[in-house]
């Protein structure tokens, strides 16, 4: 079923569409929250508002992109966070599960990830986000963001030399 | 998703099991598959999704159902909560315009009145201007952004619709205009047509350009001022016979051509700051 037909159902007051809709896109809201944000307990939060909001103002959405709009909520809603917190994100190490010798590579690089990830500007984060995580053409990451297509492209060079500044620098001798 | 990349990296034995070199280039692809082996570390809570689910599940059923329109309704619904007392006047004013025209037909029959009265239908038609203003600035300073929340419509379309009307009866205007001077004076229709839109055309790039600006967009009042200006241009031409020339034809539609580009591209903005919410507040706070 597309979006456009769940939206219809949900206009419409099935449930089982509703259902759908947060089977379909739950993991994608609450893991962009969590790059975003690194608080895994704060991250289920705000993807739950998320959904919250959309129920209560989908009589605005119009049959756009359903993951691009509820990715303008979750992104609106971690810039309230930010706001709210005031300090720079940190890294939970309880986000990710123990660590066995066999993943430990993969482990490595994930934390590195993050780590890098959270210490870019917040602006430059959520686009690589959308752009690498999401796969978002860049037209709709500008329609996202409320920017022009220039300033989310070069947003997006910006960030990813900054990522791969910090992904290179971090890889030390231990 | 894809298959996790492993960075290129050498590693070499050391006291403590690994050692990192420097040879690694993170590009699009690497960085892609380091956010797919992330992705496989972060299982969801299925406790927190099942909450979730529950919460919503309690809302939507508190929640008030409205059915959806048919799409082809929503014209009919836009219509339905616009105001009509704007559009009214409008055609009011059109009509005004027309019996102006008119009358002056009659203080100044002759033909060498035509100049007289292609200076009338060229200032004439620019007061109509600030109805269409006037009824864009309705839409974004009445509380229509409330309307919205509760409706099936968004305020893009009921600009839109507005605009679309508003010009329909602006063209009409004009066009009887250009009609009812061009036959009773005997000018070219063609190029009494020219004269006539280019100031209107450009009264319109200056109005809505106001309305691009915050600071003035409020006070549409001042769009008024600019209408002074344009009687001085509509007299100035009038003064000087060889801009009605055949060969002169060329400035006029390249001036027309030009005011229609100015006048698309300040719509496009005007559109596109009214999807932003940087006109109306469609905030979710």
């Amino acid at each position: 079923m597309t979006d456009k037909e769940l939206m219809q159902k949900v206009h419409n007051g099935s449930q089982d569409a509703l259902n759908t809709i947060v089977s379909r896109y739950y993991d994608d809201i609450y893991r962009f929250c969590l790059y975003l944000t690194g608080q895994a307990a704060d991250s289920y939060d705000i993807t739950q508002e998320v959904f919250l909001r959309f129920i209560k103002y989908m009589d605005s959405y119009r049959h756009r992109n359903l993951k691009g709009y509820l990715l303008i909520i979750a992104r609106n809603l971690c810039r309230d966070y930010f706001y709210h917190r005031k300090d720079t994100a940190c890294l939970e190490d309880t986000a990710l599960p123990g660590r066995e010798d066999s993943q430990l590579a993969r482990v490595e690089d994930s934390l590195l990830l993050h780590q890098a990830l959270q210490q870019l500007p917040i602006k430059q984060r959520e686009i690589i986000i959308m752009r690498i995580y999401e796969e978002l053409p860049f037209h709709e990451i500008a329609r996202i963001t409320g920017c022009n297509l220039s300033t989310a492209k070069s947003r997006f060079r910006l960030g990813v030399k900054n990522l791969r500044k910090r992904l290179e620098d971090s890889d030390e001798p231990i | 998703m894809n298959r996790y990349k492993k960075p290129n990296r050498k590693r070499t034995a050391g006291k403590k099991g690994f050692r990192l070199t420097q040879s690694i280039h993170y590009n699009d692809s690497v960085l892609q598959s380091m956010f797919t082996a992330a992705d496989a570390l972060l299982p969801i809570d299925e406790t927190r999704r099942a909450d979730t689910r529950r919460l919503l599940q309690q809302e939507f059923r508190s929640r008030t159902v409205l059915p959806l329109q048919d799409n082809r309704l929503l014209p009919v619904s836009l219509l339905r909560y616009t105001d009509r007392h704007l559009p009214c006047l409008h055609l009011l004013g059109c009509i005004a315009m027309l019996l102006v025209l008119l009358t002056m037909g009659l203080y100044f029959p002759t033909p060498q009145d035509a100049g007289v009265m292609v200076f009338a239908s060229m200032t004439l038609p620019c007061f109509l201007v600030f109805f269409s203003v006037f009824e864009f600035r309705q839409i974004c300073f009445t509380g229509m952004g409330e309307l919205s929340k509760t409706c099936f419509f968004q305020i893009r379309q009921l600009a839109a619709l507005s605009m679309i009307f508003s010009g329909i009866l602006n063209l009409m205007a004009v066009s009887a205009a250009i009609i009812l001077v061009g036959r009773q004076w005997k000018i070219r229709l063609l190029h009494l047509g020219l004269y006539v839109l280019v100031p209107f055309l450009f009264m319109q790039c200056i109005c809505f350009g106001c309305m691009l600006l915050e600071k003035i967009r409020r006070h549409t009042w001042l769009c008024a001022a600019f209408l002074l200006p344009m009687a001085v241009f509509s007299l100035a031409a009038f003064q000087r016979p060889a801009l009605y020339t055949e060969s002169a034809l060329f400035f006029w539609a390249a001036a027309l051509f030009a005011g229609i580009v100015i006048f698309a591209g300040e719509m496009k903005l005007l559109f596109a700051k009214l999807d932003k919410g940087e006109i109306l507040c469609t905030d979710w706070n």
